[in-house]
């Protein structure tokens, strides 16, 4: 037998590759095999234990957020409580924070003509509306209402209208619209005219807690 | 693959040579060539198992033949080579076939160089050795085939080349042309004295350029190139010899030298161009040449063993690091989560102080604050018409002849109110109309204020030039007041063009009266 056909009997004869070359492998493909699993295994709990920890980390947060704002809200009601409860309690004893007191306000009337002796002052109030305020301006759960009031009252002087109109507002919370002040008593015998008229338009105010009883309007 | 090793056959022996850190160790293991060396060989393979196994032969039994093919390319070409190497070489599975040049003329033929290990008696038992070990057997090289490799470096790679290497086995002529080996020789050298053996060297060489002539392969006058790789001490010896044989266009490479240009680590005491080729070989690991194809299938398959092992390494540390990080970081998770827990007791605890400290209230703190800033804010910015009146009388006490007959204020939320003025309060007018809006009474900002002044001049005297005038000063006494805005209205008589006029000169009615009209705006806004 020659030499080339001694040594071309394995390459001749070559077995599978699963009984004759796998063997020498096997132990590489296994290891490689396991450390796929291991690894994907590895990354599954370790993927598992971060999301979880940062649903916990999440949770953790938002409470602690809700937590911070409760006592921020309690902070700043506290404070607004210390700051505002003193002039509100006087708003509520005066009438501007409540409801209507329109006997008050008659009685108001009467007694400034009563104390400064006015002439006789005629007066007619009108159903009271609600304003729609400016979402830029807070209200809280209050509501601003207006009730209109028309006003006739003869003067000696000018300075009459704005003394009945100064004791008025201690007495109340009401701001004027218009007011005209005229010259009267004229006739054909005496052209010039020898008193003074005045007519105003005011507007009385109070707050409230929301009720859905007035018509709303702009 | 950092650690190779080397299996150096000669006629005489086989040296294993070990090469690890890119260095080749200077002590072999040697084999001798019978059935002693045979099982110590086996033996020594059991001890480092799985280090690929690169052959280099030094043999005087290798045969080059230079042989014609017609040119085809690819399948057709590898069977064509195949079968005409079987042809030439039937004794032996140890060959090799090297495409040189194409033929310049007729059928433009592929010139190959067809080389084989002769003996492959003196191969077989180590080939089979490694096989039945499972060794990976990463080829069979020889000295001649490795020639370009080193000429190259050496910087050699002319037109005739005969490369002379002194090795263990003897002395190599390898003759190239044009860089294409087209034949070499190995003679024993049997000489003892360096004297002897640089002599017989120089005989050796000229034998071979005489060859060279007689096969026309070189011209009788033409001058070859020679480079010579031996030791300092051969060297010198041929150098003198030279002289005598009259070599030309030589070239000498000590052996060290040869090593440096070569960048392989030298051993001192180099007598043989051996361990140059080995260290060369392993450096540059060429392709197979003589091992059948299918003998490196160990070699293929070991290296598929590592790369699995690397890649299940690389996979195992990948996996490890990145599942480190990410549990490092659901460690911080957890670690941020307590912290937040523990702020949001204190915060807790801070929220129960802030109520247990919270002072009774009549109702909601929120609305308190809006009900005092509305108040506050309808107080500061809402209309009076004091004020405004006030001002006016500052101006009318120093224009006496101005008598006002009427004066009406009111707020808008705009100040383009048409001229005229409003309309009489009545209650009836104040019922019907439009309801007020926030404005009017200072939300946000405030109100614009109107004040309508209607008047007479007195005394009038029929001199409307005069009243005129009276009106004319007096509205520029008003418009100096700050932020108001002052127009007239009506005058005591209209001068415009368009506007007809009438009146009487002479006889003129005692109760005519010069009357006028004012329109003040102030926008505390502007």
């Amino acid at each position: 037998m020659r030499a080339s056909e001694r040594l071309a009997e394995t390459p001749k004869g070559e077995p599978g590759f699963m009984q004759d070359d796998f063997p020498l492998i096997k132990q590489a493909v296994i290891i490689l095999g396991g450390s796929i699993g291991i690894a994907i295994l590895l990354l599954l709990i370790s993927s598992f234990a971060l999301s979880s920890q940062q649903t916990s980390r999440t949770l953790a947060q938002q409470k602690f957020d809700a937590a911070r704002n409760q006592l921020q809200e309690a902070e700043i009601e506290k404070r607004e409580v210390l700051n505002f409860q003193p002039k509100f309690v006087q708003l509520r004893a005066v009438g501007i924070v409540g409801n209507e007191r329109r006997l008050d306000w008659i009685d108001a009337i009467k007694h400034i003509q009563d104390e400064r002796n006015f002439l006789p002052i005629s007066y007619e109030i009108f159903a009271q509306q609600t304003f729609v305020l400016d979402p830029n301006v807070p209200l809280a759960n209050l509501e601003l209402r207006g009730s209109k009031m028309g006003l006739n009252m003869k003067l000696l002087h000018e300075m009459d209208l704005f003394n009945f109109l100064n004791d008025l507002s201690q007495k109340s919370f009401y701001q004027p619209l218009t007011c005209t002040i005229s010259r009267i008593g004229a006739t054909i015998e005496n052209p010039q005219p020898t008193g003074l008229a005045a007519e105003c338009s005011l507007l009385w105010i109070t707050m409230k807690e929301k009720q859905a009883e007035t018509p709303a309007v702009q | 693959m950092f650690t190779k090793r080397l299996l150096f056959l000669t006629n005489q022996q086989l040296a294993a040579y070990f090469w690890k850190n890119g260095k080749l160790n200077s002590s072999p293991r040697v084999f001798s060539l019978d059935a002693e060396g045979e099982r110590a060989f086996t033996a020594y393979l059991q001890e480092h198992p799985k280090v690929p196994i690169y052959i280099l032969t030094d043999l005087v039994e290798e045969n080059f033949q230079r042989i014609a093919v017609p040119h085809v390319r690819g399948e057709a070409h590898r069977n064509l080579v195949s079968r005409r190497l079987l042809q030439t070489y039937r004794e032996t599975p140890f060959r090799h076939a090297t495409n040189q040049e194409r033929e310049k003329s007729g059928r433009k033929d592929d010139i190959m160089l067809f080389s084989a290990l002769t003996n492959a008696d003196l191969l077989q038992p180590w080939v089979k050795a490694i096989r039945a070990q499972h060794e990976p057997l990463a080829g069979i090289y020889s000295i001649a085939l490795l020639g370009p490799l080193l000429f190259r470096k050496l910087g050699l790679d002319i037109e005739h080349l005969l490369l002379v290497t002194r090795q263990s086995n003897g002395l190599r002529q390898s003759y190239f042309l044009h860089g294409r080996l087209r034949f070499s020789r190995l003679v024993p050298l049997y000489d003892d004295t360096v004297e002897q053996i640089a002599q017989r060297m120089v005989l050796e060489i000229n034998k071979t350029r005489e060859f060279l002539a007689s096969t026309r392969l070189l011209a009788r006058d033409e001058k070859i190139n020679i480079g010579i790789l031996a030791g300092d001490d051969i060297l010198d010896a041929i150098e003198q010899a030279n002289e005598e044989l009259s070599l030309q266009h030589h070239q000498y490479f000590d052996l060290l030298e040869a090593c440096q240009l070569l960048g392989v680590h030298a051993t001192q005491a180099m007598q043989f161009s051996d361990h140059l080729f080995l260290s060369v070989l392993a450096k540059h690991p060429a392709k197979n040449q003589y091992a059948p194809s299918g003998f490196s299938r160990h070699l293929q398959l070991e290296q598929t063993r590592l790369t699995c092992l690397s890649l299940a390494g690389l996979i195992a540390a990948s996996s490890l690091l990145y599942s480190g990080f990410e549990l490092t970081s659901a460690w911080q998770e957890r670690k941020q989560a307590l912290e937040l827990d523990q702020k949001t007791s204190v915060v807790n605890r801070q929220y129960k102080q802030v109520l247990a400290s919270m002072p009774p209230t009549v109702g909601n703190a929120h609305d308190m604050k809006s009900a005092v800033d509305i108040e506050q804010a309808i107080r500061k910015n809402a209309g009076q018409p004091l004020p405004f009146f006030r001002q006016v009388s500052k101006v009318l006490d120093s224009t006496p002849q101005i008598r006002i007959t009427q004066m009406q204020w009111f707020v808008s939320e705009n100040d383009n109110i048409a001229l005229g003025g409003a309309a009489p309060m009545t209650f009836q007018a104040i019922a019907n109309a439009p309801p007020p809006t926030p404005a009017l009474i200072g939300l946000p900002k405030p109100p614009i204020q109107f004040l309508l002044i209607e008047g007479e001049v007195s005394p009038f005297r029929h001199d409307f030039r005069s009243a005129m005038d009276t009106v004319q000063q007096f509205s520029n006494e008003l418009g100096k007041l700050k932020q108001i805005k002052v127009q007239v209205t009506r005058w005591p008589i209209d001068l415009q063009p368009k506007s007809s006029l009438r009146g009487k000169a002479g006889n003129e009615d005692p109760d005519a009266k010069a009357k006028f009209t004012l329109q003040l705006v102030w926008n505390p806004n502007g």
